[in-house]
């Protein structure tokens, strides 16, 4: 196994991850798909910190950690609290910002 | 072996990864985002860093997605019917993601870009150097990064108060604001 194997499969996590957050209506499985782009992230980082022998990038992903944790905490308080008062998930059905 | 290895997590983690987005129900997604957490855990300890590997599983299998689950269990939100046009999206979908893709394979695969050798180990301090250990994140955590410590700790405070602000209004509240909030 070389970088670019590692980097390759951290890019296609990342995509899909991408398509996830743009194609999907369901604020849930969007959050997921945020979660899933900062795990493909991490998988980069540890790799080049391998490959380049250097403790940084490994570091990084605490960093990383504490910021998907406070994400999705503060993430998962508003999703509950948009559905309390609008009773859906769906991102279709939130559109009060448009007209 | 270890190349056998690597393939069988890969494959693991995309079919997962794959399956989040395309599940319809919310709980299988976050079941298949268990199981794409984990392939990435493996990658991981194939990568010698068995610590951020386990640290992986513990917050994000363990915290971040049970708390999905607790969430979807308090909301218990019904399967929406397939719209119209939901055809079209999913060909959205496969394209952007296969623009993705073909961009990613070619820039880390094919195109030279990525150094095929590893960097030299002599002539590296041993205290920055990569080590498979839970005391080699200690130094760097502490010496160099000592700023970006403090900084999501305060980051870690103010996402508590947030949530903690968020949900201790009183239920009253919420009739009184029919300004904003077109029912």
């Amino acid at each position: 196994m070389t970088l670019s194997h590692f980097l390759v499969l951290a890019g296609l996590l990342f995509g899909i991850g991408l398509t996830g957050a743009v194609v999907r209506r369901s604020v849930l499985v969007v959050y997921m798909s945020l979660e899933m782009m900062l795990t493909a992230s991490m998988l980069a980082l540890v790799a080049f910190s391998k490959y380049c022998n250097l403790m940084d990038g490994a570091v990084f992903c605490f960093f990383i950690i504490t910021i998907a944790a406070a994400e999705v905490a503060v993430g998962l308080a508003l999703i509950v609290s948009l559905f309390r008062k609008r009773k859906t998930v769906d991102l279709d059905d939130l559109q009060s910002l448009k007209n | 072996m270890v190349d056998t290895l690597f393939y069988l997590f890969a494959t693991l983690t995309l079919v997962s990864a794959l399956l989040v987005v395309v599940n319809r129900k919310p709980v299988n997604s976050v079941v298949a985002m268990i199981v794409t957490i984990v392939g990435v855990a493996a990658n991981l300890f194939l990568l010698d860093a068995p610590f951020l590997a386990t640290l992986l599983i513990m917050v994000y299998a363990g915290a971040v997605i049970v708390l999905f689950l607790f969430v979807i269990m308090l909301m218990d939100p019904d399967v929406p019917a397939l719209k119209r046009g939901w055809f079209g999206t999913a060909l959205l979908g496969v394209v952007f993601f296969a623009l993705c893709a073909a961009g990613t394979v070619w820039l880390f695969g094919f195109s030279g870009a990525v150094p095929v050798i590893a960097a030299p180990t002599e002539n590296m301090p041993a205290a920055l150097a990569y080590s498979n250990d839970a005391t080699a994140f200690g130094w760097p955590l502490f010496t160099k990064y000592v700023v970006l410590v403090e900084a999501s700790a305060l980051l870690l405070l103010a996402a508590m108060v947030a949530v903690f602000m968020l949900h201790s209004r009183r239920r009253g509240n919420e009739e009184s604001c029919g300004c904003c909030c077109k029912k």
